[in-house]
């Protein structure tokens, strides 16, 4: 694995803390490679909070075809990081 | 425009058709003298040849190209064995997808929905169960081809378009016969002169409590019953725009296609990623009709995408499949103000919905803040019933049973099941058959009906049709132990959230644990069915009666909110 540049790595500590709040996990472990089937009660609804939360923490909007379309934690990633320049 | 006649010719198929008691074949034999349901499409295909039928990701497809397309689909189906009736569709959202429907139907047979995107296991069965030999697939069907082939014994007829690259899968499985549908080059198809029906229009899988999927056959009587009511009680027009929400394999994806193109309108096909939040689809494609299940409006608020105003070209939206919230159908009347916002109700066993309620702003009429499910369709009759089956007084509680030309006739090679659910009522006429819903209903002063709840184990989860001891199935195989069972989290107003797998605790320790059990459900059950969360208890109470007590399982993970 590639080591993180300073602003992926701001970026991957802000949503692992997301991540952590909204499933109510503490000792969540998430990776760029994480998708909806790795972490228990991912589901439509959980998914539609985690995009608020995660567009409220980083100032960003989601067009609706990203929160539909997104495949693992590394593309949601990228995502906030091309939408804060 | 050539007449569209249909020689009904139902049983004929050499044991292949479904044979439910012979009384209830003599009782119904009136009701299989109906046209095709192809028949409406084809009339919109000579009156609007060049109207869009179809629109996929601004790809748009004329009834007449559609009409080619469906053609050609018929024209592959040509050689193959005239008792092969039912035929396998496993595409989805694709313009091959709506063809192969349509040409299916043109040759009289039955059309067998499978979801690409489902367990091949599951995909399995419901090939096995319904007899079907004959699979069209389209360009993106061959990876979920190869896993549905993988352990099915006899031998089957593919048929892919000419764009699918097979060649792996023919040299993979030697004992099927691939065929690539003609590319349609300068031909001219003509329609038939007779539209057969030689089984029911379509054969729908729905979850059973027996651990496997139940099969529905909704012939073209149940069908062009449905289609003759909406067409009085949703007035669509050619201009009209229509979403494409449901898959093929959700019988109220049946309304989108067969509702729009008797019309002459545009189905307009919601992609995969707006599925979830299409707020910018319906304005981008410029919607006037919407149909979708209600907690979609709960998703949409939640993302902040329900301002007023949202959608001002929607002059009809329609919702079913769960129950729709005061509060949800309030914030979409508010961003659709120039929309009629009505709630559908109705089993895949009655075609589609069978009974509707219009919504009103400040609507009154509630029970557990929930919209009425309303009154019955044209021509059908619904009955409150006691468990003796016998009519309850008008504000009482009881099952809700449903009478009239939309009424499946049984299930798939399920007499059994068929007996009991399909029954006559006592003191009503002895020749109408009603239908057991299992739904618990209460009829208000003005005789409209409130949704309560279940009678059994069977819940709705976004729209989705489940029974519980599917889960369990699955879950038991999924953790190694029977002391495993599958409960439905709620929300304050009885919608179900989440589906939570307990299993008794033992050798099935820590989280990697739960996440495997998760991902074994996944490869047996569909996406909507699997466990969201799957946690240990000590033990399993049981009832009097010695089975596992999903009652008090169900209040004591309700109790510690397990819900996130």
């Amino acid at each position: 694995m590639f080591p993180m540049r300073t602003n992926d790595k701001m970026i991957f500590e802000k949503l692992l803390t997301v991540f952590r709040e909204v499933f109510l996990d503490e000792d969540l472990q998430i990776d760029g490679s994480t998708t909806a089937q790795d972490i228990p009660g991912w589901d439509s609804f959980v998914h539609v909070t985690l995009m608020v939360k995660v567009e409220e923490t980083f100032g960003v909007q989601f067009d609706d075809d990203e929160i539909g379309g997104l495949a693992d934690v590394g593309e949601l990633q990228q995502l906030i990081a091309g939408k804060l320049g | 425009m050539s007449e569209i006649r249909s020689c009904d010719n139902f049983g004929a198929a050499g044991g292949t058709a479904f044979d439910p008691t012979s009384s209830r074949r003599e009782a119904l034999s009136e009701l299989h003298t109906g046209e095709s349901v192809a028949a409406g499409f084809i009339r919109a295909v000579h009156r609007w040849p060049n109207r869009a039928a179809l629109e996929i990701g601004g790809q748009v497809t004329t009834y007449a190209e559609l009409g080619q397309y469906a053609l050609a689909v018929a024209d592959g189906l040509r050689s193959i064995p005239d008792d092969w009736v039912q035929v396998g569709i496993i595409a989805r959202r694709s313009r091959q997808a709506y063809a192969a429907v349509l040409g299916v139907l043109v040759t009289g047979r039955t059309f067998v929905p499978l979801d690409p995107s489902q367990p091949p296991a599951r995909n399995q069965q419901i090939l096995r169960s319904s007899g079907a030999r004959v699979i069209i697939g389209d360009e993106q069907s061959p990876a979920a081809l190869g896993d549905l082939l993988d352990d099915i014994e006899s031998d089957c007829l593919i048929l892919l378009p000419p764009a699918a690259s097979f060649a792996n899968l023919a040299h993979r499985f030697p004992r099927h016969q691939f065929v690539s549908l003609n590319d349609l080059g300068d031909r001219d198809l003509k329609w038939p002169q007779e539209i057969p029906t030689y089984g029911p229009a379509y054969l729908m899988f729905t979850s059973g409590s027996s651990g496997a999927p139940k099969g529905v056959p909704v012939n073209h009587q149940n069908l062009g019953a449905y289609l003759s009511a909406a067409r009085v009680l949703f007035g669509l027009q050619p201009d009209d725009r229509v979403s494409g929400f449901f898959e093929l394999t959700f019988d109220l994806g049946m309304h989108d296609l067969f509702v729009t193109w008797q019309a002459g309108a545009c189905l307009c096909v919601v992609p995969p990623t707006s599925l979830l939040v299409p707020a910018k689809f319906i304005k981008e494609r410029q919607l006037s009709v919407w149909f979708s299940v209600p907690s979609v409006i709960f998703l949409l608020q939640r993302m902040g995408r329900l301002p007023p105003n949202s959608f001002p070209l929607l002059r009809l939206s329609l919702f079913c499949g769960e129950p729709l919230p005061l509060t949800s159908a309030e914030a979409w009347a508010v961003a659709a103000p120039n929309s009629v916002v009505e709630n559908l109700y109705g089993p895949t066993e009655a075609t589609i919905a069978i009974t509707r309620h219009r919504f009103h702003r400040a609507e009154t009429k509630t029970v557990r803040q929930t919209a009425p499910i309303g009154k019955p369709f044209p021509h059908h009759r619904v009955a409150v019933v006691d468990e003796e089956l016998v009519e309850v007084s008008r504000g009482d509680a009881g099952e809700l049973c449903l009478q009239g030309p939309q009424i499946t006739e049984g299930y798939w090679w399920d007499p059994a099941l068929t007996e009991r659910k399909f029954v006559f009522l006592p003191g009503m006429d002895s020749s109408d058959i009603w239908y057991r819903t299992g739904d618990r209903v209460v009829a208000d002063e003005d005789g409209d009906l409130h949704f309560l709840g279940r009678l059994d184990t069977q819940i709705k989860i976004h729209g989705h049709r489940v029974e519980l001891e599917e889960i369990d199935s699955a879950l038991r195989q999924a953790a190694g132990t029977d002391f495993a069972l599958a409960v439905a989290v709620t929300d304050d107003g009885g919608l179900v959230r989440q589906i939570v797998g307990c299993v008794v605790a033992g050798m099935h320790g820590g989280k990697k644990n739960e996440i495997e059990m998760i991902n074994k459900c996944r490869n047996l059950l569909p996406d909507y069915m699997v466990p969201n969360r799957i946690v240990q208890v000590s033990n399993i109470s049981r009832t009097p009666t010695g089975k596992l007590d999903r009652a008090s399982l169900a209040e004591s993970l309700q109790m510690k909110s397990v819900k996130k």
